[in-house]
């Protein structure tokens, strides 16, 4: 996106609205007003993830409805409590699965990724309050 | 529930975040698929987590004197007061855009945002374009979001940080005299929240339907 202000192309929209439509177990995917709806960036980030790697590498999109449908299937084997549910943590259950069968990524290598992150302080390089603009530009003349 | 936050024990949500995190930078890493594919991507959705808590509160700092004085005094505790919080420990500031002044808020090294407020940050907020030119060139990066600022403003350009994250309240728009508070809130814009526009004229939202 060379211009800050750019938008994502309508038709990317639409497909990605497709590939929404088709997803199993699709009436228990968070929307609001009609629209998919997020609570988390690691949400969106799992999401936006998943349909990168489908348009950019061409796996077909069953292969990732299969390994939800399966990823869910366990969860409701094992759990019968609701407030535990959450749609995106199965997707991720679901996208890690496939990441293994494709060869993309081992449980260990995700496992060690993790820890690393989780050893990291948030936002570890910007603790620094800044109680001062960084830049003021005048105005003009009135 | 942070995904930003350093609290002492990782909580459900922080650890399925490093899973996604780490998935991402090995995938990345791997030649497998580009961040800004992902990013690309994520842009789609990126309104739908929308700013809704931070449009309330702006509508209702524009209907009641009181409660803006106490939110420019203190927007946490402000915040707090209609049941929006989440921000242990964390200190957030918000700035009266006037005549005079237009602020606008910028991360200069990462992407620290008033989640909590205003939802995910869009991903325009993140890229090093965003990060340099809104310093050296915040009417610049107003203009390619459409918005003219007279030249007669003064612009003040703020630091987020993961101590004091900033948001902006904008001015109220015209010809919005006995606007309910939801009126009002539907014309507050995320980027409006963020400085690189103003809220929406009630006109631009009549025409839009």
């Amino acid at each position: 996106m060379e211009r800050i202000s750019s938008r994502p192309q309508p038709e990317t929209r639409s497909r990605v609205d497709s590939l929404v439509d088709v997803l199993p177990f699709g009436d228990r995917i968070p929307r609001r007003s009609g629209d998919v709806a997020f609570d988390h960036s690691w949400e969106i980030r799992a999401f936006s993830m998943t349909v990168a790697l489908h348009e950019e590498l061409g796996f077909p999109w069953e292969e990732f409805q299969r390994a939800l449908i399966e990823a869910i299937r366990t969860w409701e084997s094992q759990q019968s409590d609701l407030d535990q549910w959450s749609y995106y943590e199965r997707w991720m259950a679901a996208l890690e699965q496939l990441a293994r069968s494709k060869g993309w990524a081992t449980r260990d290598e995700v496992d060690a990724r993790a820890a690393e992150i989780l050893a990291l302080p948030a936002n570890y390089m910007h603790q620094h309050a800044v109680r001062e603009p960084v830049a003021v530009v005048a105005g003009g003349d009135r | 529930m942070s995904l930003e936050h350093d609290h002492s024990a990782p909580g459900k949500d922080d650890l399925i975040a490093a899973r996604v995190k780490a998935l991402e930078a090995i995938l990345v890493e791997k030649g497998l698929i580009g961040s800004d594919a992902i990013d690309y991507m994520s842009s789609v959705y990126e309104n739908e987590v929308g700013p809704q808590l931070g449009a309330k509160v702006t509508a209702r700092a524009w209907v009641d004197a009181d409660f803006k004085a106490r939110l420019l005094a203190d927007a946490t505790a402000a915040c707090k007061e209609l049941g929006i919080g989440g921000m242990q420990g964390e200190e957030m500031i918000v700035l009266e855009n006037t005549d005079e002044v237009h602020n606008i808020v910028v991360c200069t090294l990462c992407s620290c945002y008033p989640w909590p407020v205003l939802g995910l940050p869009p991903n325009w907020y993140k890229y090093p374009a965003y990060r340099s030119r809104a310093v050296r060139d915040p009417r610049g990066v107003m203009a390619e979001f459409g918005f003219e600022l007279p030249e007669s403003v003064e612009i003040r350009v703020w630091d987020s940080s993961a101590e004091l994250r900033y948001w902006v309240l904008p001015e109220r728009p015209e010809g919005t005299d006995g606007f309910s508070e939801e009126q009002l809130a539907a014309l507050v814009t995320r980027d409006s929240l963020i400085g690189v526009t103003a809220a929406l004229s009630p006109d631009a939202v009549t025409a839009e339907v």
